[in-house]
């Protein structure tokens, strides 16, 4: 079987399988995109007229994370709910299928392929381009609901919005385009690194506790503002460009390469000896 | 002619229950959890302590302020031992045993046992054994984390002179008991947690009925309660009491004060569905 054949086929039965899940990242969008909308007419009720959350306002919403928290015996850690749902509900969605596919016909495709490393690569690809589609569905919902509620396509970012609807406690009035690009690629990289991550987790201990590293690793970034804890670099409001001790891109860009890198490399190396006959 | 056959069938599911190494790793995991949340707030305790008699507290030593009943995992809401436990309390509720009617219906073994007994012992044993798991292996790291944390730190009785430091509104639930008798306080919130745990668990077992993979099984009551957790945003400025079960279950109130009606009702609700759909479907269902 040739490796364009292999991911061919896992391309059709990861989506086919994971069709669903799809649907419900698109209903998360949609709750959060009503929730920053309702929150902003709540906001500035008081005001002549609500303003308008453009295109890229929406997705700071959704994808922009709680700023930093420091530990107050009278301030409780709260956890970012809709931005960890988001992530988590991501890698769920790409647990099963390649756990899945080392069982039953997944077995004989495996012995078909004649080449371990065609067959991981493949799986890594799937990933990849599954996580690309939830981020697709999540542009495409927040573009749908900004047309339907005439919201306008743009991808200028309201200051205002900044302090008083995310809480980022920023001290800049105006955001550079950085930002833009910070908010629209850096939680997808993110996101694809910790699913590759928690693929390679999988073959070392079982894909419930996989998950649960990297929910640890979730809740554990959204604690600290620390460059080292890879769910910083997924919360725009962490970023520099947002508050002055935030998180940078190029150490973002070395952690989402080293952490893609890793996992690739470990996942090969191991699964080439790993017992695909053990079926605990 | 059956004989009664639920005895021993309970024993040996609590036995599996409680024997098996899933329950054992959460266990250890979730101990972590409570052991993180007792090493930082006891060296925070003695920090603050230290600091106090350097600058000196111009007589008042503000004891009532400093007790087991705002350090202990389930009254403080600063570490991180506390974010991981509470946040993942749902999931480390199912992973123990939520997953066996699943495994045991695929391999089989579901019908040498209902063969040699009954449908209906069979659901109720293992309805039992699944909430007693997940009840278990949430309770016993929140009760050794106030062990722990009692060893260093006092337990003295709250004061309304320092709601600041406590946040147990007087609208909140049992908070009378709380600046009272605050020991019965805490036993009283580690046996919602138990029960809580308990129900979290059998929503697994409730939910094997419908889905034929393992990790759905094991991560769509977490979803649930996360999406439930979520959709308090929707009542902000409106509703002014807590729905979620990850902010409840913590005995110091973190966003909203707790009712004791919105408890009840959604722990018989929790109780009636899955209770419900396991011993409904399981006893109808044709495992032949």
């Amino acid at each position: 079987m040739t490796f364009y054949k292999l991911l061919k086929y896992d391309v059709k039965n990861g989506f086919r399988l994971g069709l669903i899940n799809l649907l419900i990242v698109a209903l998360f969008a949609l709750a959060f995109c009503i929730d920053f909308y309702l929150r902003k007419n709540g906001a500035y009720i008081f005001d002549a007229s609500t303003p308008e959350g453009t295109f890229i306002d929406y997705l700071f919403y959704i994808f922009g994370g709680i700023k930093e928290y420091i530990p107050s015996r009278t301030d409780g850690f709260i956890f970012p709910v809709k931005w960890l749902l988001l992530h988590l509900f991501i890698l769920y969605s790409t647990l099963y299928y390649p756990y899945r596919d080392l069982s039953s016909l997944g077995l004989n495709i495996l012995v078909r392929t004649k080449g371990r490393m065609a067959w991981w690569l493949s799986k890594s690809l799937w990933n990849i381009c599954y996580v690309l589609a939830c981020y697709l569905v999540i542009f495409l919902t927040v573009f749908g609901f900004c047309l339907i509620m005439q919201e306008p396509i743009s991808l200028n970012i309201t200051p205002m919005f900044v302090n008083d609807l995310l809480e980022a406690d920023s001290p800049f009035d105006i955001f550079s385009t950085q930002l833009v690009y910070i908010i629209l690629f850096f939680p997808l990289f993110i996101s694809l690194a910790l699913n590759l991550l928690q693929m390679t987790f999988v073959l070392f201990i079982k894909p419930l506790y996989s998950f649960g590293v990297m929910a640890v690793i979730l809740l554990a970034s959204a604690y600290l503002l620390t460059p080292i804890l890879p769910g910083n670099y997924a919360m725009p409001i962490r970023s520099e460009h947002v508050v002055e001790n935030g998180v940078q891109v190029t150490d973002g860009v070395m952690m989402v390469l080293l952490l893609i890198a890793a996992s690739f490399i470990a996942g090969c190396d191991y699964f080439r000896r790993y017992d695909i006959l053990n079926d605990d | 002619m059956m004989t009664n056959t639920l005895t021993p069938l309970l024993k040996i599911e609590l036995s599996k229950a409680i024997k098996n190494k899933y329950f054992i790793t959460t266990l250890i995991v979730a101990l972590i959890f409570a052991l993180l949340s007792a090493w930082y707030i006891i060296d925070l305790h003695f920090y603050t302590q230290s600091m106090m008699k350097i600058h000196g507290t111009n007589g008042n030593p503000m004891t009532p302020a400093f007790s087991l009943f705002n350090h202990w995992i389930g009254g403080e809401a600063t570490s991180l031992g506390f974010t991981l436990f509470f946040t993942l309390l749902p999931l480390m509720a199912v992973l123990p045993y939520g997953w066996s009617y699943f495994i045991e219906n695929k391999t089989g073994y579901l019908k040498t046992v209902v063969t040699r007994s009954s449908k209906w012992y069979y659901f109720l044993a293992k309805y039992i054994a699944t909430f007693t798991a997940g009840g278990l292996v949430i309770f016993l790291p929140l009760v050794i984390n106030l062990i722990v944390v009692a060893c260093f730190i006092p337990a003295v009785t709250p004061s309304t002179m320092y709601t600041l430091y406590y946040s147990v509104a007087h609208v909140s639930m049992w908070s009378y008991l709380f600046y009272t008798y605050p020991l019965v306080f805490v036993i009283l919130y580690l046996i919602l947690n138990f029960i809580f745990g308990g129900l979290f668990a059998t929503m697994s077992l409730a939910i094997s009925f419908f889905f034929k993979n393992r990790i759905a099984i094991i991560l769509i009551p977490f979803f649930l309660i996360l999406i439930l957790h979520y959709s308090r945003t929707f009542l902000a400025y409106k509703y002014y009491r807590e729905i979620s079960p990850l902010n409840y279950l913590h005995s110091v109130s973190i966003e909203n004060p707790v009712s004791s009606w919105i408890v009840l009702t959604q722990g018989l609700l929790f109780f009636i569905l899955t209770f419900g759909i396991t011993m409904r479907l399981g006893v109808k269902r044709d495992i032949l």
